[in-house]
């Protein structure tokens, strides 16, 4: 894999331009010959008024504009297609960068940034670093290129017809400013409508509670307050193209009057104003799009540094002082609060974390998933709320691999005995079966069960899973359990869960009873805790009661 | 197709905009008539070169010229912002409040709006009208003034000198003709690059959102695997756009020359012997190619507003077709409630394609009066859930039959066949459930909905702040937004019990969360439930003995059917599955 997003603003777009430099010599060629023949066209209509009045239109050739108009039509083509061609590119590979960096990154490293964040950055970002550098460096070029070609033409011609140009410019820069001082408004404009869309998105997952309590009228007032927000804002945003776009007319019929008061004061020709003009239009072309190279090179900078957030964040020390290599996983060094805690796992059995609510299970098993990993174990590690990929649910279950086989088989076997087998008339098409985005088309329990078989058929070592039954019911708990337990692909595997069921810790070898104040409060195996007066047996008897 | 024109009005035209449309109209004919006067100035001015008259006048006219131009094209376009702002304010909430009234509920045949999912009503209400919206932004609506003038223009020009003006009319619509001809090729083209983009977005959202999940699982790189087919595809649609972009728009550029050469070509038979006259012509071929270079990108603007507004309009109708709540009070919550039954013959759901479902409730029973506690048990896939959708009306089971009795007026009966009917009864009904949907508003907007005075919500939030202590303790305040991803499932359903408890419906169907909960959160709940107990018949599918041990009757539910009804000590001695389901609650 090649590295792009490790440097700076500038040494970024300088690399880029290096990698990519052929297309590049090749597009300023083109954009040089495009503006050398357009410059042909302002003292060819000055000709043919001249030849109009000397009656020699036969000496005019035909073909030349023909010429003339292949190879505005060659060139241009060419200079706008070598200069996207290596942005489009560029998007692709930094975007696939960005996504193998996400993949191989600790999640905690990213965790500042929330599923929109990264949607943002891959997507849009990404489209604005593009946009800097497939449009704005050609219109910077454009605009150069132009103006080294146009200037000394005119100049050649006559020199009071630059100053001429004053109105067209002011007027563009001007223009220019509008455009730059109402665009804060497009990205309030933007702001709001995601808010309306919010409400709508809102509205539809409650239109069961709305109709329910009869406030349609309520709920109808606030869509029109989000929706009057969101068209305000497009209004007042819309007011600087209003004021704006028409200017540019303006200042090129002020540029042709003072150029037509210079034709009459020296005493030129009127085909030398027919020139001029000829060049006021050419000129206008890149002028036209000096505002946006503005925008988007602003746009552009500030993608690339939310980007370099990302990057930087992604690659911040994970390495933490509790971290130890480990020969045997039986006993791990663990931060628990503000102290550390020894958790002792029996291996090759089924070990569950119990305490209260809130005493830090879901912490303490994230902890060991992140050890594990840090040891390069194999294991797997399945959060209480899992995510299921908009994807079938055999892709979800073995992730890029392909089914088959043993891992096949216990797949199989797991949908059939986790209940899953309701979902579709056949195991092969509860297999083929989308679930949607998020798994919208199973139930939250079904999707936590999908990825508990995800888990199980991935070949590791170690399976971690934080509260894996809450939405289970027990009996269909107990079926897992036994299916699990039985299994002889699955008995030198090392299970530990967290939980707070009475029936799950009834089915498990070894137990660990945490507590926030006291870190680990008692750990022993079932039989000696459970059968036996303990902490963790008067625990469950005050939950019963 | 009277009819359909006659709708169309009814969505373009807004009430009380007759202002505006004429200060756009005024626009566009000032416009024409500066249009005319362009190319009689221009060759005057070009006249003015040989005599030795001043041109001041002609200038002084020809900057009143543009001036007048400037300020036309401002205008027009203001007002059409301001209409726009307008029309899609009107088109968004009807079709917002069409589409609220109907219902979505399950049952035979088409019944609610589930032809519509959620991507499809944002698409409809929302981005149908983005589409008028781009036009305002990308100019397309521009191109109205700018033909109105350039067209007056051309028949200005076309009285000065016949031949030429003619043939440069004709070439230009020519050359419009071809361009938007290209353009429908290229709409295919770029249909693909849409299509891929939304596969590339969709993508990435739903990759990047699992990135956290399946880290810590062997994945064989599924993210960046799966991602890189929908970049490249991106990659490969663009590039292709790229290529009939860039060449679509270098055509363009390229007709300078070309009308040129037909000035040549033409200029034997034109009789021009004025030099002011080329002038003039030359004129009018720059201004007239900016405008013309747009058209097709512009045409396809308008093409895609039409789609849009085309979509709204058939949703809008669609929406008449389905049931809904009248748009009124006139069906106003019952005040007295005396009891209910219902009776579910059999219901199962309808199938799909071929598909048979296995579930089928059947026989169903329960009556019960106000202020009565009804708890409903059974394990998962016992139809308890189903019967509780009944309940609430989510599923209309034809073969079912409601009766609410009243202590002051006749009952009523609502058949589950009777969508229309059923409203009446669905606005006796309100449900706490995980389902419960909490916004993104004030707490207090969460609970009163907008309904009743600020008095009352009041006197109803200091009433139980003082009987439920966890309110207290919470410190939420009820003027405060709420945050729904920052609340647990057990503080969502307090504040929809909440909003059950203050809208006093007759009936109230809760259903228990099964675990996550702490005690003081559910004493709070349970506390709640006798509040709401006070002024309504309350129905609770319990997944605690604690809820239901004194509640007046029990259903015990299993296989789709009733396995019995009684209290808690008459089930407990009696009912295998009752006895299974306390033993299997109280272990856990």
């Amino acid at each position: 894999m090649i590295s792009r997003l490790h440097r700076k603003f500038i040494p970024w777009v300088v690399a880029h331009s290096f990698e990519y430099w052929y297309y590049y010599i090749g597009a300023l060629f083109c954009l040089y010959f495009l503006h050398h023949f357009q410059s042909i066209l302002p003292g060819l209509a000055k000709d043919l008024g001249d030849k109009v009045m000397s009656d020699q239109l036969k000496d005019i050739e035909l073909s030349k504009f023909f010429y003339l108009a292949f190879a505005i039509l060659f060139f241009r083509t060419f200079s706008r297609l070598l200069f996207f061609y290596p942005a489009r590119v560029q998007q692709k590979n930094l975007r696939l960068e960005i996504m193998q960096r996400l993949e191989n990154a600790l999640p905690k490293t990213y965790s500042n940034f929330s599923d929109g964040d990264l949607f943002q950055t891959i997507v849009n970002d990404f489209n604005r670093l593009r946009g800097f550098i497939g449009f704005a460096l050609l219109q910077v070029g454009n605009i150069i290129i132009a103006a080294i070609i146009f200037v000394p033409k005119i100049k050649e011609f006559n020199e009071e017809f630059l100053l001429a140009f004053t109105p067209l410019v002011a007027c563009v820069v001007l223009f220019s400013i509008l455009v730059v001082v109402f665009q804060p408004f497009a990205r309030k404009n933007m702001d709001a409508y995601a808010d309306v869309q919010n409400f709508v998105i809102e509205s539809y997952s409650a239109k069961k509670t709305i109709k329910n309590f009869h406030s349609e009228d309520s709920f109808y007032e606030l869509f029109r307050k989000y929706s009057g927000v969101e068209l305000r804002y497009f209004f007042i945003s819309s007011l600087g193209r209003v004021f704006s776009f028409p200017l540019v007319k303006l200042g090129v019929g002020a540029s042709l009057i003072w150029a037509a008061l210079i034709v009459k004061r020296e005493g030129l020709s009127g085909t030398d104003l027919i020139f001029f003009s000829g060049f006021l239009y050419l000129i206008l072309e890149p002028l036209m799009f000096l505002s946006w190279i503005g925008i988007v090179t602003s746009q552009g900078y500030a993608a690339w540094g939310r980007i370099k957030k990302l990057i930087a964040s992604l690659e911040t020390n994970v390495i933490e002082d509790w971290y130890q290599k480990y020969e045997n996983f039986d006993k791990l060094q663990l931060p628990f609060w503000n102290n550390t805690v020894d958790l002792a796992i029996k291996l090759k059995s089924w070990n569950v974390i119990i305490g209260d609510t809130g005493s830090g299970k879901s912490y303490l098993i994230d902890k060991v998933a992140e050890l594990l990993r840090y040891n390069n174990a194999s294991y797997s590690y399945i959060k209480q709320e899992p995510y299921l990929y908009n994807d079938t649910i055999a892709e979800n279950i073995f992730l890029g691999e392909k089914p088959e086989g043993e891992k096949l088989d216990l797949a199989k076997k797991c949908i059939a005995e986790f209940g899953l087998d309701l979902l579709a008339p056949t195991i092969n098409e509860v297999l083929a079966l989308e679930v949607g985005e998020n798994g919208k088309k199973v139930s939250g329990g079904q999707a936590k069960r999908i990825a508990l078989i995800r888990s199980l058929v991935a070949d590791v070592d170690y399976i971690i899973w934080d509260d894996p039954f809450s939405s289970v019911d027990l009996i269909l708990e107990q079926q897992i359990i036994n299916v699990l337990k039985k299994d002889q692909r699955l008995k030198k595997k090392t299970f530990i869960l967290t939980s707070h069921r009475f029936s799950t810790v009834r089915a498990s070898d070894w137990i660990v009873f945490i507590e926030q104040n006291e870190g680990i409060k008692e750990v022993g195996p079932r039989s000696d805790l459970l059968e036996k007066e303990s902490l963790t047996s008067e625990y469950f008897k005050k939950q019963m009661v | 197709m009277n009819i359909l024109k006659n709708k169309w009005f009814d969505y373009i035209y807004i009430p009380n905009s007759k202002l505006l449309i004429f200060f756009i109209i005024l626009a566009l004919v000032s416009a024409s008539v500066l249009g005319y006067y362009t190319p009689i100035i221009v060759s005057e001015l070009y006249d003015g070169f040989d005599d030795g008259d001043s041109i001041m006048p002609i200038l002084y006219a020809l900057g009143g010229l543009y001036i007048g131009e400037y300020l036309a094209s401002v205008v027009y376009q203001l007002g059409i912002s301001r209409y726009v702002q307008k029309l899609l304010q009107h088109i968004r909430s009807k079709s917002y409040k069409k589409w609220i009234l109907t219902y979505d509920s399950i049952g035979k045949g088409k019944f609610g709006s589930h032809n519509y999912p959620m991507g499809e009503v944002i698409a409809r209400i929302l981005n149908d009208t983005e589409a008028v919206i781009e036009m305002v932004s990308s100019g397309s609506f521009k191109i109205f003034i700018d033909f109105a003038f350039i067209i007056s223009s051309l028949i200005s020009f076309v009285r000065l000198n016949t031949v030429s003006g003619v043939a440069l009319i004709i070439a230009e619509v020519l050359v419009c003709l071809a361009l938007i001809i290209g353009s429908k090729q290229m709409g295919k083209v770029y249909m693909a690059v849409r299509k891929s983009t939304g596969h590339l977005n969709r993508s990435v959202a739903n990759l990047s959102a699992g990135l956290r999940h399946t880290f810590h699982t062997p994945n064989e790189s599924f993210a960046s695997t799966k991602s890189k087919a929908a970049f490249e595809d991106f990659l490969k649609k663009q590039l292709t756009a790229n290529i009939w972009d860039a060449s679509y728009f270098a055509i363009a550029e390229s007709l300078f020359p070309i009308l040129l050469a037909l000035l040549v070509i033409v200029f034997p038979y034109s009789n021009i012997v004025e030099m002011a006259i080329i002038a003039a012509i030359i004129d009018l071929i720059q201004r007239s190619i900016t405008p013309i270079k747009e058209i097709a990108s512009k045409i396809s603007g308008i093409q895609r507003a039409k789609t849009g507004m085309d979509r709204i309009l058939e949703f809008n109708e669609d929406l008449d077709t389905l049931p809904h709540s009248e748009d009124g009070d006139d069906l106003e919550t019952i005040k007295d409630f005396k009891a209910l039954s219902i009776n579910v013959e059999s219901f199962t759901y309808p199938s799909k394609g071929e598909e048979t479902s296995a579930f089928e409730l059947k026989d169903v029973k329960l009556t019960a009066k106000s202020g009565e506690l009804v708890g409903i048990v059974g394990m998962s896939g016992s139809g308890k859930s189903t019967f509780l959708k009944i309940l609430s009306t989510d599923i209309l089971a034809s073969n079912s039959l409601i009766k609410i009795e009243r202590s002051k007026h006749s009952n009523i009966e609502f058949r589950g066949d009777n969508v229309e009917g059923m409203s009446t009864y669905k606005r006796q009904v309100s449900i706490v459930s995980q389902d419960s949907h909490v916004f993104s508003e004030t707490l207090k907007f969460n609970i009163t909905f907008g309904i009743g005075s600020e008095e009352e919500f009041e006197k109803f939030w200091n009433d139980v702040v003082s009987r439920i202590p966890y309110l207290e303790k919470w410190g939420v305040d009820p003027e405060e937004i709420v945050r729904p991803n920052d609340l647990s499932m057990g503080q969502k359903q307090l504040i929809s019990a909440l909003r059950s408890c203050y809208l006093k419906k007759p009936i109230v169907l809760f259903d228990e969360i099964s675990s996550g909960l702490d005690s003081e959160l559910e004493e709070a709940l349970r506390k709640l439930v006798l509040l709401i107990q006070k002024n309504s018949l309350t129905v609770i599918v319990a997944h605690r003995v604690e809820t239901i041990v004194n509640a007046g009757q029990i259903l015990v539910m299993k296989d789709g059917k009733l396995d019995g009804v009684g209290t808690h000590s008459e089930l407990l001695n009696e009912n295998a599955t009752y006895q299974e389901f306390i033993s299997q609650v109280r272990m856990s």
